[in-house]
């Protein structure tokens, strides 16, 4: 919400649903999520970037949820030194109690020991909050509420 | 009859590879799960109320927010750094060097849903995004 104040300013404002708080102390943005898939559900902690164009989960936690890693989408993910393979999968991802079906990408490569919540598939599906030096994420999904 | 029936699938089932096991795995949690709800509800219909009355409690839905994991890895970070930890609650439940490790001993204690954690060594240097 946006409204001008007596002087001419203007201010804005949000309302959300959730707030998450996480360790302002920790290496990064980091939250539990959830990635479920045909009754399977694995709890994974995640980072979030906005840095990142995609939900990139380690090669392992798909393999938890059943899934065939290299029969999902092919993408080449691009990064400051290179790039490596990723595939993506349908599945439903689920933060603060929050569900999106989304398509999540899990590399190709073992060695890749990153989770990372990234636009398409989270940061394109909420509105997101965030006070970094009291680790406060505040969630609504976007498009509902906003009260 | 029935056992070394089981003995000889269990010893097929061991040939396999890991990827292959844990597509297994996920399919037979898949099973169970129906096993489970068609148990309740036929003691549902047998005794009007539900087998969890009868010792086969529920088992708790995680807390979304994961505090109690959370209070945990502030305060146990630098000890288990390096490490994956899988954590339920407050408790350790396994930690290992590599995830496959990790879900190997987590296959084997049989914790529900725990929270799969990476906690990264003193010495790496801070993730500079992709």
């Amino acid at each position: 919400m946006s409204r001008r104040l007596e002087d001419g300013e203007m201010v804005h404002s949000l309302a959300f649903d959730e707030l998450l708080k996480y360790d302002a102390g920790d290496p990064g943005i980091t939250i539990p999520v959830l990635l479920k898939l045909g009754g399977i559900v694995r709890d994974v902690d995640a980072k979030l970037d906005s840095g990142s164009s995609f939900c990139v989960f380690e090669r392992l936690h798909g393999l938890s949820l059943g899934l065939e890693i290299e029969s999902g989408h092919r993408q080449r993910i691009g990064t400051a030194t290179g790039s490596f393979i990723a595939y993506g999968h349908s599945l439903t991802l689920s933060v603060k109690g929050f569900d999106f079906d989304v398509i999540a990408y899990f590399a190709e490569d073992e060695a890749i020991n990153r989770n990372v919540l990234g636009r398409h598939g989270f940061i394109n599906r909420v509105q997101l909050g965030l006070i970094d030096y009291e680790g406060q994420l505040f969630l609504s999904r976007y498009g509902e509420t906003i009260r | 009859m029935v056992n070394s029936r089981l003995q000889e699938v269990k010893q097929q089932l061991a040939t396999l590879s890991f990827e292959e096991k844990l597509t297994l795995t996920a399919f037979l949690v898949e099973q169970l799960k129906l096993d489970r709800e068609e148990r309740i509800a036929t003691a549902k219909s047998e005794n009007g109320h539900s087998a969890e009355t009868h010792g086969q409690a529920a088992q708790e839905e995680p807390d979304p927010s994961r505090r109690r994991e959370y209070e945990w890895l502030k305060e146990h970070r630098d000890k288990y750094a390096g490490q994956y930890v899988a954590l339920s609650g407050d408790q350790l439940m396994a930690q290992a060097s590599s995830l496959r490790e990790l879900y190997k001993l987590v296959n084997e204690t049989g914790a529900y849903r725990p929270l799969f954690v990476r906690i990264e060594a003193k010495d790496e240097p801070p993730f500079g995004g992709w």
